[in-house]
């Protein structure tokens, strides 16, 4: 409930500070290309939603068993001394 | 040491005195003698003029600058002596004394390097920090956390030699002064390797992301503060301006984010955190100007703040639960509701207005933008609200709030609830009050940190974030991440090595186990030719009739006589 709570909070602090550039908004020289209102919140919006994904894709990549390092080979090595002589 | 040193030391020698005499005070005594020791220490420096340089001895003939104090210098300095204070008073009360006196060590030779002159006081404190930190990993104890600190410690050892090769190569070149170099030279490449180390560039960070998270609950703190800050000083001090660091920098911003969003353990998040927000300072150096070099004082400050703050948070939450990851948290809030404000605070702190981050954000920002850098500048503005998504919000959530899996039974202790406070009010009190800071940066400042189109970017850009991270987790998209291992480079040294170490060798073995019955083989067959020609039995031994021999004196003779007359 308290965190619905925040989010609409959040909401409506960046729907009012959307409007304020509505009223408000100074002329930008070289970042024009971004600087519509709302227009920071859309980058966000966007990188958010990027970072989950690439976030998602590294995890499912990568993402290894908790022991992976444990049964490193030199400790299975070590646990087993003269298995390679006998091969 | 000439008399020109307060009570004759360099700053940060009570540390270190302390560190060596924590072990013989009674246990009573240590906590609060480690607490007092940096605000006396603090005090000790305020002792010294505000701009000075000490010299005091020679090497091999060169002169030696132990102490050099300046405005850089000492935002370092200063910043380190609250650290301390600050982490001290957060390990009072759950901590032994092996962990006061390699604290005490660790803040002493970090605040000893950032005050020196020369590049051989540099190297041993450099090399002192590496020794004392380390203890902080190994005490947790455990073959994991001994494994962790013995690659930890290679890594760190890694720098001090190269800082030593470049010490070397600068004395044969007739000065040690700890000054600006060139990044083209041999000495200032092996300098930057050595600082490159240490400030956590890519490919070279694992130290940082597999060394914190296997600290102890109060060594991750002080490992969050000192090591990478006198690395971003050092560089800061020696290769402002150099353009390389920008690419640098913009991997360190970009690679963590992705790792961080994926990372399950949260500690973990946190250290790529802290290598993200190093990229914005190495970005800083790259640029290089007066208000890069100011962003960059600026942005440690409120760095060492904003995530000792964060690792504190989840210093007490290991401490209560017995992990901090986030496959195993969740809920916490209801027994620890002080731990999770602060936690909300030190997010808050990376880049929200109020706190010191947005303050010292601004600059760099600032700086980017003036130096016409202006992709750079998206891209620490779109950086600044990727950090706060994933070594804010998603630790935020994941450890405090959603549903719960681990009990904590009650809050932190208290030392800790006041070391987390202390850290808060200052975080706070640069950020309402940005000028106490600014004052104090290496260069003047003529720059508004509260515009009007920086508090509205800055809003939305962290509210947006905010607000989509919440709709993905409520449809379940953003999920808690599955326990595991996430690959990083240190897969390279820690699976792919060793074996290929361990199947090269099983290999050579067969080859020389081989190779040695061939070469047998060979000299026995030699030997039989051998005994075949010329043994008791062989055709040489044998009697040959007189006249082949003739016809063979006669075919020799008719040869020679052609050559002759040819």
């Amino acid at each position: 409930m308290s965190a619905r709570l925040g989010l609409l909070g959040a909401g409506l602090v960046l729907l009012a500070s959307i409007g304020l550039e509505l009223v408000y908004h100074p002329a930008h020289s070289a970042f024009g290309w971004i600087e519509f209102p709302g227009g920071w919140a859309a980058v966000a919006a966007a990188v958010t939603a990027g970072i989950w994904l690439l976030g998602w894709l590294v995890g499912a990549l990568l993402r290894r068993p908790p022991a992976y390092y444990a049964g490193s080979v030199t400790r299975r090595l070590a646990a087993s001394p003269g298995e390679d002589e006998d091969a | 040491m000439p008399d020109t040193l307060p009570w004759h030391l360099p700053p940060g020698a009570l540390l270190l005195l302390g560190a060596l005499l924590m072990p013989l005070l009674p246990r009573l005594l240590a906590g609060p003698t480690a607490v007092l020791l940096p605000l006396v220490s603090l005090w000790h420096l305020r002792q010294f003029p505000a701009e000075v340089l000490i010299g005091g001895g020679d090497f091999f003939g060169l002169p030696l600058t132990p102490v050099r104090i300046d405005a850089l210098a000492l935002v370092f300095g200063t910043i380190f002596h609250f650290a301390a204070f600050a982490g001290l008073l957060y390990a009072h009360r759950s901590q032994g004394r092996a962990q006061h006196a390699a604290a005490l060590g660790y803040a002493g030779s970090a605040i000893g390097a950032v005050f020196a002159g020369d590049l051989l006081t540099l190297f041993v404190f450099w090399e002192l920090t590496s020794l004392t930190s380390v203890l902080l990993i190994w005490v947790r104890g455990g073959a994991a956390a001994q494994a962790a600190a013995l690659r930890y410690l290679m890594l760190q050892i890694g720098s001090g030699l190269l800082l030593l090769c470049a010490l070397v190569l600068q004395w044969s070149a007739g000065s040690l002064a700890f000054a600006t170099f060139d990044p083209a030279t041999p000495s200032g490449m092996l300098l930057l390797l050595a600082f490159g180390i240490k400030a956590g560039f890519p490919l070279l960070h694992t130290w940082l992301t597999e060394g914190y998270p296997a600290a102890t609950a109060t060594g991750a703190v002080f490992l969050s503060v000192f090591t990478t800050k006198m690395a971003i000083y050092a560089l800061a001090r020696a290769f402002p301006g150099t353009e390389w660091l920008l690419a640098v920098g913009v991997v360190m911003v970009v690679f963590t984010l992705i790792y961080a969003a994926a990372e399950d353990d949260l500690r973990r998040v946190l250290a790529y955190g802290l290598i993200n927000q190093l990229g914005f300072m190495v970005i800083a150096i790259g640029i290089g100007s007066e208000l890069a070099i100011n962003g960059t004082a600026a942005h440690a400050v409120s760095h060492v703040l904003y995530k000792s703050l964060l690792f504190m948070a989840l210093g007490a939450v290991m401490l209560r639960t017995g992990t901090t990851r986030a496959s195993e948290l969740g809920g916490l809030w209801r027994a620890m509701p002080l731990t999770a404000l602060f936690c909300l605070f030190g997010a808050l702190g990376m880049s929200a207005p109020l706190f010191a981050g947005f303050a010292s954000k601004s600059l760099i920002l600032e700086a980017a933008a003036k130096a016409d850098h202006a992709g750079l500048w998206a891209l620490l503005l779109a950086g600044s609200a990727g950090i706060f998504l994933v070594a804010g919000l998603k630790v935020v959530w994941f450890a405090f709030l959603g549903s719960g899996r681990v009990r904590a039974t009650r809050e932190a202790p208290w030392s800790m609830l006041a070391g987390m406070a202390l850290t808060t009010t200052a975080l706070l009190v640069l950020g309402v009050r940005p000028d106490l800071l600014l004052a104090h940066l290496p260069y003047p400042v003529d720059k508004a940190i509260y515009t009007y189109d920086h508090v509205i970017t800055q809003l939305q850009l962290l509210l947006a974030t905010a607000l989509v991270f919440g709709v993905l987790v409520g449809l379940g998209l953003w999920r808690r991440p599955a326990p595991g291992e996430l690959l990083d480079v240190d897969w390279l040294w820690r699976r792919a090595l060793p074996w290929l170490l361990v199947t090269g060798a099983h290999h050579y073995r067969r080859l020389r186990a081989g190779s040695a019955a061939t070469l047998t083989q060979w000299r026995e067959d030699a030997q039989r030719r051998l005994m075949r020609s010329g043994g008791q039995q062989g055709y040489l031994a044998r009697s040959w009739p007189t006249g082949s021999m003739v016809l063979w004196v006669a075919i020799l003779l008719s040869g020679y006589l052609l050559l002759y007359f040819f």
